[in-house]
C-alpha cells in the first residue's frame, strides 16, 4: 500500500530525513517512532504530498507520488498532529468542502459524514464555526474530513493528542476497521504503549535516519518497546 | 527599542523591508532602500493630492489673518475624517484579533501593557496617516500665508497632538467594530452590509469633499462662528495652527485626557474583549442534497469566498474597485445633464480634442476603480496555517490559482464592464470604442490578477499573526497598487506624449486598441508563468 524509497528530505544544509525506505503493507497499522524533530512529521507530510523531496520515491498502493501525485492524494488522507482548519467554516461546511473536491455524492457523503460525527459525538457542533471549536473537536473534525472518501491509506501525525479517552477508543476501532477492509494506516506517535498495542509493525527513525523497522516482536524482542527505543536511542 | 512587545510589533511591519520573508536572509542594502523608496513615492503621492486639495484655501490663506484659523480647523477636521475611516478596521483588527493573544496573556504581562504596544503603533499609523493631510497643508500655509516662526512650530507639535486624537477616535471605534464583530461572527449577512455602509461613508466623504470645501470657502465667516459655537475643539486647534499658545496648550490638554479615558476603557474591557466567544446558538445540522453538488472548481471559488467574508479588513482593502465603478456609475447617470453641458462647454473650447479624449478618460477612470481590488496579492499568504489542507488536497496546483485568480475577476469584471457600458452611453460614445474599453478593461482586469498572484507566489509570509500584515502592511501590496496606478496614468499620459509631441496617426481608439492587443499579451505571458513558475513555487512553499 505505500512504500517508501530511498527518501531523502533537506532543509537548507541538514538532512531532514535522510535514505528512507519503508514499506507498509494492505491491512497493516504501521507506528512511526522517534525523538522530537527526528523527522517523523517531514516523512509523513512527504508521503501525503504536502512536502517536496529531493531523492527517492514514495510510491501509494503502486502509484508515484512524484509523477501522479493527484492520484495518490484521492487514495490517502492526512491528518495533522495540531489540526489548523478554515476559521472561517462551520464544521459542517468544512466537510461539505473535503466532499466536493473528492466529488462524493451527496447521498454517500450524508451516510458517511452522520456515520462518522456521531461515533466522535460531533454532530451537534457541525453547524458552529471551526474559530469556536476546541483543539480536540478540531482533531475529531479532521478525522472525520480524513474519512469521508474512504481513504485506502491513512497517515496521521499524533493523532491521539487532544483526544478524550472515548474519542481515542473511537478511533482505534475505526483503524482496525479500515485495515480490516484492506486499508493500511500509518502514524506517528510519542505514546509507546499505545503503539505497543495498535500497530502490528514499527519503525524507529532518528536524526533522519531509520534506525530498526519490523514487526513488534523484531524490534522489540523480549523487552517494552519503551525499553527498546530508549536503547536504540543512546 | 527597549519594550520587547513594541519591538516585536515594529518588526512585524518592517521585516518584509529588511529581511526576504522566503529565505529568510538579510536583504541587501540596495534593495532595502528602493523598498522604502518605493513606500517614500507612494506617501509623496497620496500627500500630492491633499496638498491639491488644500489650493480650494488659497483665497482664505492669502486674505485677513483673522480667518486663517478656519483653514487649519476645516482642514485638521478633514485630517481626522481620513485617519479615521482609514484604519479603523485597522485598529480594530490589531488591537483584538492578533494570533499571538494568548500566548501573550499566557506570559507574565499585564494586559495593559499588551494593550499599550498595540496602541503605540495604531498611533505610529495615526501619525503616518494624519502626516500625509496635515503636512501639505501647513506646506501651503508656510508659502502663502506668511506664517510666523511659532506658528511654524506648534503646527508641526500639532501634528503629534492631532495623531493622538486620531487614535483615540479609531481606537473607540475599533472597539464597537469588535463588540459588533463578536456579536454577529456568524452572520456575514449583518457584517457585510456594515462594512459597505462605512466603504460607503467614506466615499461620500471623499466625493463631497470638493464641493463642501468650496462651500466652506465661500462661508468662511459663518462656518467660523459655527465652529467656535458648536466644535470649540476645532476652533482651538485652527488657533493653535495659527500660533495661539493657549489654543495649543488646551488643546493638547484635551487629547490627552481624551487619551487617558480612552486607554482606561480599553484597558478595562480588552481582556474580555480579546479572549470572549460568541456564544452562538447550536443550529440543526443541514445536509446538501444532491441537486447542489458542486465542481471542484466552484468549490475552490466557494472557499476563496467564505475567506473574502470573513474579514472586514480584506474585503475593505482589497475588493473597494467592486463597488467603486457602479457607484462613478451611478453617479454619471445622476449628473449626467450637468456633464453633458460640461462637455458641451469643452468642445466648444478644444473642438474634436475633447471627443478624443473621452473614452480614454473614461479608461483611466475604470482602471483606477480597479485598481482598489488587489485580491489576490495577499490570497497566497492568507492561507497561513491553513496551507497544508490546500497542499494535503487532491487538486491540482494550477486549478488552486486559477480559483484564486477566478474569484478576483468574478469580483472585479462584471462591475466594471456594466459600469463601462453604462457611463459610455451617457457620454455618447460609439460602439466600438465602448466594445474596445470593455475589452481593454477586462485584459488589464485579468492583468492586474496574475501580477498580483505573482507577487504573492514570489514573496509570500505565513508567519503572520495578524492578517492585516499580509493585506496591507507588505511590499506586495505596495506594488500592486503602484502598478494599477501606473496603468492609468500610461493610458492618459502616453496618448498625450504621442499627440502633443509626435505626428503619428493615431486617434484615442487606435490607442486603445494598440493597448488591447498589449495588456493581453500581458496577460497571456503573465498567465503561462503562472501555470509554469508559479505551480513551481506554490508546490515548493
Amino acid at each position: 500500500m505505500l512504500k517508501i524509497e530511498h527518501l531523502t528530505k533537506v532543509y537548507g544544509d541538514v538532512k531532514a530525513v535522510d535514505d528512507l525506505s519503508l514499506t507498509v503493507a494492505p491491512g497493516e497499522i504501521y507506528g512511526f517512532i522517534g525523538h522530537n524533530g527526528a523527522g517523523k512529521t517531514t516523512t509523513l507530510k512527504s508521503i501525503a504530498g504536502i512536502l517536496k523531496f529531493e531523492k527517492g520515491d514514495i510510491f501509494i498502493d503502486g502509484v508515484s507520488v512524484l509523477s501522479d501525485p493527484i492520484s495518490c492524494k484521492k487514495k490517502i488522507a492526512y491528518i495533522p498532529d495540531n489540526p489548523d482548519l478554515y476559521d472561517f467554516m462551520t464544521g459542517m461546511q468544512f466537510l461539505e468542502f473535503i466532499a466536493d473536491i473528492f466529488e462524493i455524492p451527496s447521498d454517500i457523503r450524508n451516510e458517511r459524514i452522520k456515520k462518522y460525527a456521531d461515533i466522535f459525538e460531533l454532530t451537534g457542533d457541525l453547524s458552529g464555526v471551526i474559530s469556536s471549536y476546541s483543539h480536540g473537536m478540531k482533531q475529531k473534525l479532521a478525522i472525520i474530513s480524513a474519512f469521508i472518501h474512504e481513504p485506502k491509506l491513512i497517515v496521521m501525525d499524533e493523532p491521539f493528542v487532544g483526544l478524550d479517552p472515548k474519542a481515542a477508543h473511537s478511533l482505534k476501532e475505526i483503524m482496525h476497521d479500515v485495515c480490516a477492509a484492506g486499508g493500511a494506516i500509518f502514524f506517528s506517535t510519542h505514546v509507546l504503549d499505545v503503539a505497543e498495542k495498535l500497530c502490528q509493525k514499527v519503525a524507529v527513525i532518528k536524526n533522519g535516519r531509520l534506525i530498526k523497522a519490523g514487526t513488534m516482536e523484531e524490534v522489540t524482542g523480549d523487552e517494552s518497546l519503551e525499553s527498546a527505543f530508549l536503547e536504540l536511542e543512546e | 527599542m527597549r519594550n520587547p512587545l513594541i519591538k516585536k510589533q515594529f518588526i512585524e511591519v518592517f521585516r518584509s523591508y529588511f529581511v526576504n520573508q522566503k529565505t529568510g536572509k538579510k536583504r541587501t542594502k540596495g534593495k532595502t532602500t528602493l523598498f522604502f523608496f518605493l513606500f517614500l513615492l507612494l506617501l509623496i503621492f497620496v500627500s500630492a493630492t491633499f496638498l491639491g486639495i488644500s489650493y480650494l484655501f488659497l483665497d482664505l490663506i492669502k486674505g485677513p489673518k483673522e480667518f486663517h484659523w478656519i483653514y487649519f480647523a476645516v482642514m485638521g477636521i478633514l485630517t481626522m475624517i481620513l485617519g479615521i475611516f482609514g484604519s479603523v478596521f485597522n485598529t480594530y483588527a490589531s488591537l483584538y484579533l492578533s494570533k499571538d493573544n494568548e500566548l501573550l496573556l499566557s506570559l507574565p504581562i499585564s494586559p495593559f501593557k499588551i494593550l499599550s504596544s498595540r496602541i503605540v503603533l495604531v498611533y505610529g499609523l495615526s501619525l503616518m496617516y494624519s502626516g500625509l493631510v496635515w503636512l501639505p497643508v501647513c506646506a501651503l500655509y508656510y508659502i502663502y500665508g506668511g506664517p510666523s516662526l511659532l506658528s511654524i512650530l506648534l503646527c508641526i507639535l500639532l501634528l503629534f497632538v492631532i495623531s493622538l486624537f486620531v487614535t483615540v477616535l479609531t481606537c473607540v471605534l475599533g472597539f464597537v467594530v469588535a463588540l459588533l464583530s463578536v456579536k454577529l461572527k456568524n452572520n456575514s449577512l449583518m457584517i457585510v452590509p456594515i462594512t459597505l455602509a462605512a466603504i460607503g461613508g467614506y466615499y461620500f466623504v471623499w466625493f463631497r469633499m470638493t464641493d463642501t470645501l468650496k462651500s466652506i470657502v465661500s462661508n468662511a465667516g459663518a462656518v467660523g462662528e459655527g465652529l467656535k459655537k458648536w466644535g470649540n475643539v476645532f476652533y482651538l486647534l485652527g488657533e493653535a495652527s495659527v500660533g495661539d499658545v493657549k489654543s495649543f496648550l488646551l488643546f493638547t490638554v484635551i487629547s490627552l485626557a481624551l487619551f487617558a479615558v480612552c486607554m482606561f476603557l480599553l484597558a478595562k474591557t480588552f481582556l474580555f474583549i480579546s479572549t470572549m466567544r460568541s456564544g452562538e446558538k447550536k443550529n440543526k445540522v443541514t445536509f446538501r442534497s444532491e441537486k447542489k453538488q458542486k465542481k471542484i472548481s466552484e468549490t475552490l471559488i466557494w472557499r476563496e469566498f467564505k475567506r473574502f467574508l470573513s474579514s472586514p479588513t480584506y474585503m475593505l482593502n482589497c475588493a473597494l474597485g467592486t463597488i467603486v465603478g457602479p457607484i462613478a456609475a451611478v453617479m454619471v447617470i445622476v449628473k449626467r445633464q450637468v456633464l453633458r453641458e460640461v462637455i458641451d462647454i469643452f468642445s466648444i473650447r478644444f473642438a474634436s480634442k475633447v471627443e478624443d479624449y473621452l473614452p480614454l478618460l473614461l479608461t483611466a477612470v475604470i482602471m483606477l476603480a480597479l485598481s482598489m481590488n488587489t485580491l489576490t496579492t495577499p490570497s497566497i499568504s492568507l492561507e497561513g496555517k491553513n496551507f497544508w489542507i490546500l497542499r494535503a488536497l487532491p487538486v491540482k496546483t494550477a486549478d488552486i490559482l486559477s480559483a484564486k485568480r477566478n474569484f478576483h475577476l468574478l469580483m472585479t469584471v462584471p462591475t466594471s464592464i456594466v459600469s463601462t457600458i453604462i457611463i459610455g452611453i451617457i457620454l455618447n460614445l460609439y460602439k466600438e470604442e465602448i466594445i474596445v474599453i470593455s475589452l481593454l478593461i477586462f485584459f488589464v482586469a485579468f492583468f492586474e490578477a496574475n501580477a498580483g498572484l505573482m507577487l504573492g507566489l514570489r514573496r509570500s509570509d505565513f508567519n503572520w499573526t495578524n492578517e492585516t500584515k499580509p493585506i496591507k502592511q507588505t511590499l506586495n501590496s505596495l506594488l500592486i497598487l503602484l502598478i494599477g496606478w501606473a496603468i492609468p496614468v500610461i493610458t492618459v499620459g502616453g496618448y498625450y506624449l504621442i499627440d502633443r509631441y509626435t505626428k503619428l496617426p493615431i486617434t484615442s481608439f487606435i490607442f486603445l486598441c494598440i493597448l488591447l492587443v498589449i495588456f493581453a499579451a500581458a496577460t497571456y505571458i503573465t498567465d503561462r508563468w503562472i501555470n509554469k513558475k508559479g505551480v513551481i513555487l506554490f508546490e515548493k512553499l
